[in-house]
């Protein structure tokens, strides 16, 4: 028998709602699946089920958003918070390897001053490699990151991705108001939606290993 | 029960009544989905049905689990008494407000 898509299995079970709701749908889409399958082949089937399950998306959603509770709010945050530090020293070893390539070869590069100096400034590149070093490291820390949130927030992984990848955005554009960036809004833009992302594909590999159950989205006990 | 049904409301609900025993998401989708020409998506089917539910117009019941659902059940939707009542009122409703209507304008007509 056919097999639907795991990944879209794993994005409708971790996105926190109400898993009798998306244990319905899942059933059937797989149900439909089969059939699918069975007469149109599995390539098809396959395209179906993922169209399908995206527009799914917004009703589970919605439902993961009706089953949160004000309590849950600053759990959500306070993970968030955690799952940024837990990958800050990514950061910090790739800016410093970074810093250390450019002095090597003699390239210039200055540091805006911020609040909290180094950790909330914005260091100007005046180099492509820079650019391009800063720009990979993105995807890598929302990667990182997303899975420690999808991880801290087991009942709903996608749900803690996404609050990581947003406080992190939030945190960002307050720095940006202490330390305007020069960099254009282009850069910055394409930085904050790599990271979100890459934070919710993060998301999406820890999902896939997490069965959803009963009870507040984001409760952990 | 709520005063008033929204009209994808109705059409579920239209189609719970005809499936009678059958009526679970996946038939209530290609019911209505067959009947109105266009394709709705399985969480909107059960958005409305979960939503009719909650107003005491349909009630559910989960079978055994199916070995082609990957080992889920099916949930299976029933009218209630108010579900029927709502749905007379509102064909009482539809009948009122097409009554006066030229023939040259009814569908059967044109």
């Amino acid at each position: 028998m056919s097999q639907p898509p795991r990944a879209m299995e794993s994005i409708l079970k971790g996105l926190g709602a109400d898993p009798y709701l998306s244990d319905v749908i899942l059933g059937d889409l797989a149900e439909e699946f089969d059939q699918r399958a069975a007469f149109d082949g599995e390539v098809d089937a396959r395209r179906w089920y993922t169209t399908e399950a995206l527009r799914a998306v917004p009703h589970l959603l919605r439902s993961a958003f009706r089953r949160l509770r004000l309590a849950d709010a600053p759990r959500l945050i306070g993970n968030a918070f955690l799952s940024w530090l837990s990958v800050l020293p990514v950061g910090l070893l790739v800016g410093g390897l970074v810093v250390g390539v450019l002095r090597l070869f003699g390239i210039e590069w200055i540091q805006s001053p911020g609040m909290g100096g180094g950790i909330l400034g914005h260091w100007v590149p005046t180099a492509l490699p820079f650019i391009i070093v800063a720009m990979a490291a993105m995807p890598l820390s929302g990667l990182a990151g997303g899975y420690v949130a999808a991880c801290l927030n087991a009942r709903a992984p996608l749900v803690g991705s996404a609050a990581f990848g947003l406080v992190w955005t939030a945190v960002n554009l307050i720095a940006g108001l202490f330390a305007p960036s020069p960099l254009p809004a282009s850069y910055r833009m394409a930085a904050l939606a790599m990271f979100n992302i890459a934070a919710i594909v993060g998301g999406v590999a820890r999902a896939a290993t997490v069965k959803p159950s009963t009870g507040s989205p984001l409760s952990t006990s | 029960m709520s005063s008033s049904l929204g009209q994808f409301e109705l059409t579920v609900l239209l189609a719970v009544a005809r499936l009678g025993d059958d009526a679970y998401g996946l038939a209530v989708r290609r019911d209505v989905s067959a009947r109105t020409g266009r394709d709705y998506s399985i969480g909107a089917v059960y958005t409305t049905l979960q939503r009719l539910e909650d107003k005491g117009l349909l009630r559910s019941r989960t079978t055994d689990p199916l070995p082609v659902r990957g080992g889920r059940s099916r949930r299976q939707f029933k009218l209630t008494a108010n579900g029927t009542r709502a749905m007379r009122e509102a064909e009482r409703v539809a009948a009122s407000v097409w009554a006066g209507i030229p023939s040259t304008i009814r569908l059967e007509h044109a």
